[in-house]
């Protein structure tokens, strides 16, 4: 499974954020004794049946949910239409806030929240939409309803979509040579040490974090890029609210790049990871 | 007699201080825990009584009043159980209340007198190390996790006899410390590789953005 | 504008039908009416291989110069136009409702596209009526009425498609059906109707060859101009043309590139309108 798999190229976590996972990790009891500190990123991936209260924390006596447990980690949720949908509502203020308040009787207990949200879905009920090898045998309707179980306010919060090709056998056995999980960190990191020195003064970390007066500041574009932007918006039924998300995403390819200026490849690639609003158009 | 011990309540990731105080009278006999106690923290008056029973101590009925101050925060859990025992025992006189100065008590007790493993320890002794303390009582199953807090005596305490013992300058415990340095530049082995994924690129390529961009 | 059924140019298809409108109103380009037309009906909801149908028929009818008549609800009627409108073909839209209350609002980008790209829509109902159930019964005996012939796509069981069929016949026209799979619930209508009769169709010229006294000839297709596509992403571009479809990944892996290049490169072609995107980042050209 590739979404596992993360973990092994986000940066090692600093002493301070081992801390904060370790913390959290003892409210909850799930440290081992043996190890003490907790050194790698935490990768969650609760069952599609899990409850809001479990997702986000709460409780007789409080006790943090999934989300705090994947601090500077990643939560990982398979079949996103399955979850319930009031399980899927609650995640959108953590993104936001990256922690969480959860209100009780007689105080307010706040946890620690900042995690990389990743999930799956399959394209339509029955998962064909799109394949090349099999058809697919949903009505249109079908898939408008199977769609319609996840909010557009969560989906606008996803900043990269990208779909994925079931593995056919021969191409496991393809001699291909593959890159390892060090290689690709290696660039990961450089990307980060760009980040970080750009923004020392500001308080933040990394791209996502951008307010849309720093996009305006940090993500500026050329003529050209202007104009493969707003031709991308006519042609592709880009919704309005995409528009930070690809200049967020072109500003970290272009960091990848190791490149000052967002350039036209840098944001013509960020523009092919919104395929769900390419693909269901007004629909999100 | 009034004992004065101290421990560590949890609120979200932070520790707050909490102080036991324990009055025992004469009187009729009762146990009451005041001071916002939830169902978890009164209930643990059974097993601090069966507790120190069966620790081979005297516990003559009496009047015990327990108060955690500050009185208006809601008190849970189960880790309340060891400071109030200590309060008691050291309010009977049974240890010396000398030795309690500067120390934290956290741990939930077995009716046999063994004492368990709680939950939150890391964050509780991070604040104890703010508020100056020098010493952390805790089970022994917790012991390693707080030894990553530095500059804190960890002594871990597997029973009540063993720690009535350690109280009054019977037994030595050997105080526990990490190389925190060392654990945490211990080189975990990932058993998961992205190389084991063959083919997949533009995914590949979009995790690597994904982990590019977000902290 | 509005043309009454005494007008002269009032189609004279239309005025030899059961009940023929009393005035028609019009926008957009009124000399279709004088073209060839072929109707394209279906399911509203209809599957991934309808859509796929609905544009393959719609598209290499029009290169035969076909106008191509629907209704344009959702689903196959749709795809029959956009089909149309993407091989710059004509295409006639008859709506069940007034110019003012387009329906459904979803296609009202539709609506604008066709009137934009040269082609009609018309409707028999004054411009602040609105859409009714009756009315979308009443549409489809124009939408029969206009057309020589009529190609059934996907429709499941009682449906308008069917209704529409049924009155194709009654006008004394060709009822042509694009088959399905026996399990597809949107299948039944064609399959039936190909039980009963209609012409099984499997490629367009099955429709062509029914109606030699019309000297239809295939226009040539205006192949994409290679030499307009710039150097950088030419590569790309001539491994798309030699196959149907193609994952992106597969590009790559022929090409030896670098995915982010590869990526990056698709989309300036797919900007460009040299090739199009399908679900499952695979790549077609245009």
């Amino acid at each position: 499974m590739l979404a596992k798999r993360i973990t092994t190229i986000l940066p090692d976590l600093t002493f301070e954020e081992a801390l904060e996972v370790t913390k959290i990790h003892s409210i909850s009891g799930m440290t081992d004794n043996d190890i003490g500190i907790i050194t790698k990123r935490p990768f969650r991936s609760p069952h599609h049946t899990i409850s809001p209260t479990s997702m986000i924390g709460g409780g007789v006596i409080p006790k943090p949910g999934e989300i705090s447990l994947a601090h500077n980690g990643v939560l990982f949720l398979d079949e996103l239409p399955e979850f319930n949908r009031n399980t899927l509502e609650v995640l959108r203020g953590p993104l936001e806030d990256r922690n969480v308040t959860i209100s009780r009787l007689y105080s307010k207990v706040v946890y620690p929240a900042n995690f990389m949200l990743v999930t799956s879905m399959n394209p339509c009920p029955c998962g064909y939409y799109g394949s090349i090898e099999k058809e697919c045998k949903c009505s249109k309707l079908a898939i408008e309803k199977y769609l319609n179980r996840i909010s557009g306010p969560l989906l606008d919060r996803i900043d990269l979509h990208v779909e994925v090709k079931p593995v056919k056998y021969q191409k496991l056995n393809s001699g291909n040579k593959v890159e390892s999980s060090k290689q690709i960190k290696e660039r990961v990191n450089n990307a980060r040490r760009i980040q970080y020195l750009r923004y020392k003064d500001l308080n933040i970390f990394s791209n996502a974090e951008l307010t849309p007066k720093m996009i305006e500041k940090y993500c500026v574009l050329n003529e050209e890029c202007k104009k493969i932007l707003e031709l991308a918006f006519n042609k592709l039924g880009l919704s309005a609210r995409a528009y930070g998300r690809i200049l967020k995403v072109a500003r970290t390819i272009a960091d990848l790049d190791g490149s000052n200026n967002i350039q036209k490849q840098h944001l013509a690639e960020a523009i092919q990871y919104r395929s769900l609003d390419r693909k269901y158009g007004d629909k999100f | 007699m009034i004992a004065n011990v101290k421990t560590i309540s949890l609120n979200g990731i932070d520790g707050n201080l909490v102080e036991v105080q324990t009055d025992i009278t004469g009187g009729l006999p009762t146990f009451e825990i005041v001071g916002l106690p939830d169902t978890s923290v009164r209930e643990s008056k059974e097993r601090i009584k069966s507790a120190i029973k069966n620790s081979e101590i005297e516990f003559a009925s009496r009047r015990i009043i327990i108060n955690l101050a500050p009185a208006s925060s809601k008190k849970e859990g189960t880790s309340y159980d060891l400071p109030i025992a200590v309060g008691i025992l050291a309010a009977l006189n049974e240890i010396m209340s000398t030795n309690l100065e500067n120390t934290i008590f956290i741990g939930e007790l077995s009716l046999d007198g063994k004492i368990n493993r709680v939950n939150g320890i890391l964050p509780m002794c991070i604040e104890a190390l703010n508020l100056g303390i020098k010493r952390v009582i805790l089970p022994k199953g917790n012991e390693r996790e707080a030894s990553i807090v530095k500059g804190l005596e960890i002594i871990g305490v597997k029973n009540l006899k063993e720690l009535v013992k350690y109280l009054n300058k019977e037994i030595e415990i050997e105080v526990i410390k990490a190389d925190i340095l060392k654990l945490f530049n211990k080189n975990y082995k990932e058993e998961i590789d992205f190389s084991e994924v063959k083919g997949q690129e533009n995914v590949k390529r979009a995790l690597e953005i994904a982990a590019a961009g977000r902290t | 504008m509005k043309i009454n059924i005494d007008d002269r140019r009032y189609p004279e298809q239309l005025r030899k039908i059961h009940n023929p409108p009393k005035q028609l109103y019009l926008k957009g380009n009124k000399k279709l009416l004088d073209t060839i037309g072929i109707a394209i009906i279906g399911s509203r909801c209809c599957t991934q291989y309808g859509e796929k149908m609905a544009r393959k028929f719609s598209k290499e009818l029009s290169l035969y110069g076909i106008t191509i008549i629907s209704g344009m609800a959702k689903g196959i009627d749709s795809f029959a136009h956009i089909g149309s409108i993407e091989t710059t073909g004509n295409t006639i839209a008859i709506i069940p409702s007034g110019f003012n209350n387009i329906y459904p609002k979803e296609n009202i980008k539709l609506y604008n596209e066709i009137i934009q790209n040269n082609g009609l829509v018309i409707t028999e109902y004054d411009e602040n009526e609105k859409a009714t159930s009756n009315r979308f019964l009443e549409r489809n005996r124009i939408v029969s009425g206009l057309a020589i012939a009529t190609l059934v796509i996907e429709g499941g069981t009682r449906s308008g498609t069917s209704v529409t069929a049924e009155l194709t016949k009654k006008q004394e026209k060709n009822v042509f059906c694009v088959p399905s799979n026996l399990e597809n619930s949107k299948g039944i209508t064609p399959n039936k109707l190909i039980k009963e009769g209609a012409f099984l169709v499997t490629e367009v010229e099955d429709i062509i060859s029914k109606y030699p006294e019309i000297n239809l000839k295939k226009i040539k297709i205006k192949k994409c101009k290679d030499n307009s596509i710039s150097e950088e992403y030419k590569e790309i571009f001539d491994i798309i043309n030699n196959e149907k479809e193609i994952h992106i990944n597969d590009i790559a892996k022929k090409l030896k590139l670098d995915i982010n290049e590869i990526s990056y490169k698709l989309m300036m072609l797919e900007l460009e309108d040299k090739i199009v995107s399908l679900p499952g980042n695979n790549y077609r050209i245009k």
